[in-house]
């Protein structure tokens, strides 16, 4: 079996060894077309890698861990930074080293390379695959050359890939990667052409940019673009892209003449007529001399396949500039608009309002609600993809053992909900002394502790927990009773640890570039504290609504209006985001079918993954309603669908976490972790299969939860 | 999970293989072997064949607690994931006169090539009354089915 191939030596029958692209640009070579010398590292080498380093079954025990059908793409993309640290900690057997870097010193003679993915699925008429593998352009030196090869390996399971085979019901472990190793053709002008709109139909599309074509593909540059009529001498329209289109038509369209225009649109052509289907064809210009990069076939659109929700996900991805100004605009607009909002809110009490106003006052605060849950999806979603950048650009710099080594860099401690429940600690301690006594504190009013009183002031002025209500005085002196006295720290010797791993960090970098370290490294700490901070933001504003939709639920079961008012509150009670605030979440769509009389299997061991490092054991406490979260003891498990905003307080009295949702990166684990709460996220039954006094065992460290003993 | 999913696996992989582990208690330490087993359709019950003068039948008498361990690995790495094992615990109880027959029948039934071998005198058939099976699947997904 032969590990590597020149691009001429392929033959039309090689695709099973050389993947789709490759087979392509080897056919486009045999043609005619003008294509960058180079060379396929075969799907064999590819597998005589994994077995050489054992990772064919590691790499199964990661896919394993769940179907991929129960997965959230939140832990797609962890299962495919774990997969990815195995291969790129894997090493080349001898002879396949050799026999690659032999090719690519010759190829290359000290030059820069193209690394491109050629997967057996890519490029297939039912799947293009495009932009799902990883292709690395401009890579110069041996060392690197080989770590790209690593890095287009371990994209067979990216987070996109593993969606799209997800969605079209492939098996994850299924599939092969080849690599296209190219010398690099330093073009002027680069770009992609579509044979046929995949939007529209009909015409001929070009898209380019300056330079290397590499910030067209990952989406960073606006390109240029042109519609040409399908047929020789076809009209041509042209768009410059948005951020130019004030400047003059000459120079903007300039980049690319008619004729060069014409002579794209001709390849698209020849290759459509050569594969017998419509055809996106990457190419570039060095001064006269038009290269096809690659070529495959049009499905549809980029997102053919995958549903909306995957589309949103995969939108999640981006650049560092794009990710400084979401934080940007974050921190400097939208968190003072939303403090202003819940404190503008906060002053208006539903309790002195008429029907009518209360009415009024509970759909202003329904639309401010609904605008601001877009905004969380639309901006502080995206910008938690901050922590997840930084996460691939330490795994790749530093290859550490533990793919999630990256996120004690990120815990700061200085979390609003820390901050919330440093206060809450210390009243705790407070009453734990007896000043003041719990008495006091369940009646309200002054309770004679001035530090307290002040304290508790804060608790409503910056967080909103205590309204005047003697219900929510008592709830505080019973959970301030089971409080652990002080804050809960995160594992010993955090700090320090830290701090040695940010200076193994940037000794990773050049010195010129540290700089940029540290402003990554900035912008992830922000973005993984803001995953915890937006929720509590955004608690706020939901208080406030539940707290005069409370107001005319009370006044409409006391019979206390009448008429018209009547219709109007109870419709808006109906509301979907204002009965929500009051309906428990759903336990998760899969769960134990009961059978009265049949044998019963029960879960004994489950799998999800490791969010939040720890043993522990304890009692489970199973919270479907939040309102639950009151009756957590302290030391009990917490088992939950996901941790809300409305329960994060009550956590830190927790023993361990065990969340059906998944993901390292998501609020419950970021919760946990800095707590030092050993947690497992993404079991998909957890709230069903486990009960409340079931005595569990949380590993935080392999992501396992087993239930040693149920009550009778 | 499904619990009709987690069932009906736990069957095929029973009902699929004919051989499993017997595990008995030693003086000091565990003993196991490989026998052929049935099991009956409600899964109460697994049947197996041994020589009275075997150590798995002096084990037995003395301590009739026994756990039989099945599988369906193909010995891949693909195993890891793809495999079922499947332990059961229960007590075993040596057969004899009509319910001997009737489940020597239904032992021969499975592994034909045994009829010889429950027909010698010095061979015993033990049923097990099976208390509960742990199913363990994809690495460490654990799943318990008491029967009553």
């Amino acid at each position: 079996m032969w590990l590597f191939r020149r691009l001429e030596d392929i033959k039309d029958t090689d695709r099973d060894r050389v993947g789709g692209k490759a087979a392509a640009l080897a056919l486009l070579a045999k043609k005619g077309g003008r294509v960058p010398p180079g060379g396929c590292i075969t799907v064999q080498a590819f597998r005589d890698f994994l077995s050489f380093n054992g990772l064919v079954g590691k790499i199964a025990i990661e896919l394993g861990r769940k179907e991929l059908k129960d997965m959230r793409w939140e832990e797609m993309w962890d299962a495919s930074q774990r997969i990815r640290n195995l291969v790129n900690g894997g090493t080349f057997p001898p002879d396949m080293l050799r026999e690659i870097t032999s090719f690519a010193n010759t190829l290359l003679g000290g030059k820069s390379a193209a690394v491109r993915s050629s997967s057996l699925s890519e490029d297939s008429a039912s799947a293009s695959y495009a932009g799902v593998h990883e292709s690395c352009v401009d890579v110069k030196g041996e060392k690197a050359v080989m770590e790209s090869v690593l890095h287009v390996w371990a994209s067979l399971w990216s987070d996109a890939a593993l969606l799209y085979k997800k969605e079209l019901g492939f098996d994850p472990a299924s599939g092969g990667m080849a690599v296209i190793l190219q010398k690099l053709v330093r073009g002027e002008v680069s770009g992609v052409v579509f044979s046929l709109d995949p939007v529209r139909g009909g015409g001929i599309v070009i898209e380019a940019v300056p330079g290397l074509n590499k910030r067209l593909v990952d989406g960073r540059t606006e390109p240029h673009r042109w519609s040409v009529e399908r047929g020789s001498g076809g009209r041509i329209s042209y768009s410059p892209p948005s951020s130019s289109a004030k400047r003059s038509g000459k120079k903007t369209a300039g980049l690319l003449k008619a004729e060069r225009v014409r002579e794209v649109a001709r390849l698209a052509l020849s290759a459509e007529k050569l594969f017998r289907s419509p055809q996106d064809v990457e190419w570039t210009f060095r001064k006269k001399d038009l290269f096809t990069l690659q070529s495959r076939p049009i499905t549809t659109t980029p997102d053919a396949g995958l549903s909306k929700r995957s589309v949103f996900d995969l939108s999640l991805k981006r650049s560092f500039e794009n990710l400084l100004e979401l934080r940007r605009r974050i921190e400097g607009e939208l968190l003072p608009a939303m403090a202003e909002e819940t404190r503008r809110m906060r002053d208006e009490d539903p309790d002195e309002m008429s029907d009518a106003e209360l009415a009024r006052e509970i759909e202003r605060r329904t639309a401010v609600l609904a605008r601001w849950n877009r905004t969380y999806w639309n901006e502080f979603i995206p910008y938690g993809h901050g922590a997840r950048l930084f996460g691939r650009v330490y795994n790749d710099l530093v290859k550490p053992r533990d793919p999630h080594e990256f996120v004690e860099l990120l815990r700061t401690g200085r979390t609003l909900s820390m901050q919330r429940d440093a206060i809450l600690a210390e009243m705790s301690a407070m009453v734990s002394r007896g000043k003041p006594s719990l008495m006091a504190v369940r009646k309200g009013g002054p309770t004679g502790a001035a530090r307290f009183d002040a304290l508790r002031k804060r608790l409503f002025s910056q967080f909103g927990m205590i309204s005047g209500d003697l219900e929510d005085h008592r709830k505080l002196a019973a959970f301030l009773a089971k409080m652990p006295f002080g804050p809960r720290k995160g594992k010993p010797g955090g700090r320090a640890a830290a701090a040695g791993l940010e200076k193994r960090f940037l000794s990773r970098f050049p010195k010129k570039d540290r700089r940029r370290g540290l402003e990554l490294l900035d912008l992830a700490r922000s973005s993984y504290t803001m995953r915890d901070d937006d929720n509590v933001y955004l608690a706020g504003i939901e208080r406030e609504l539940k707290k005069a939709a409370d107001e005319a639920r009370r006044r409409k079961d006391e019979g206390l209006v009448r008429g018209g008012s009547k219709r109007t509150l109870s419709a808006l009670l109906r509301q979907k985001l204002v009965s929500g605030l009051h309906k428990p979440p759903a336990r998760g769509k899969t769960g134990l079918a009961r059978e009265r009389g049949a044998a019963e299997v029960r879960a004994k061991q489950l799998r999800g993954q490791p969010a939040s490092k720890g043993i522990v054991r304890g009692k489970a406490r199973v919270v479907v309603d939040p309102g639950q979260i009151k009756d957590l003891e302290r030391g009990e498990i917490l088992v939950c669908d996901s941790i809300g905003p409305e329960m994060t307080y009550a956590v830190s009295v927790a023993g361990g976490i065990v969340e059906r949702r998944g993901g390292m990166l998501i609020h419950g684990a970021i919760v946990a972790r800095e707590y030092g709460i050993p947690c497992v996220t993404g079991v998909p039954d957890a709230a069903y299969a486990i009960r409340t006094g079931d005595d569990l065992t949380v590993d935080g460290y392999l992501g396992v939860v087993t239930i040693r003993k149920r009550p009778m | 999970m499904n619990s009709g999913a987690s069932l009906s696996r736990i069957k095929t992989v029973l009902k699929g293989q004919g051989l499993g582990i017997l595990a008995t208690r030693g003086e000091v330490y565990p003993y196991q072997n490989i026998v052929s087993y049935s099991v009956s359709g409600d899964l109460k019950t697994m049947t197996f064949a041994t020589s009275r003068a075997s150590m798995k039948y002096a084990n037995i008498l003395r301590c009739p607690h026994v756990a039989i361990f099945v599988d369906n690995r193909k010995n891949t790495e693909q195993d890891l994931i793809d495999a079922v094992g499947i332990t059961a615990l229960g007590d075993a109880k040596e057969l004899s006169g009509a319910e001997e027959r009737r489940w020597k029948r239904t032992l021969t039934a499975r592994h034909p090539y045994l009829e010889e071998f429950v027909s010698t005198p010095g061979v015993a058939l033990f049923a097990v009354r099976v208390k509960v099976y742990y199913a363990v699947s994809r690495f460490q997904d654990v799943e318990e089915l008491v029967m009553r």
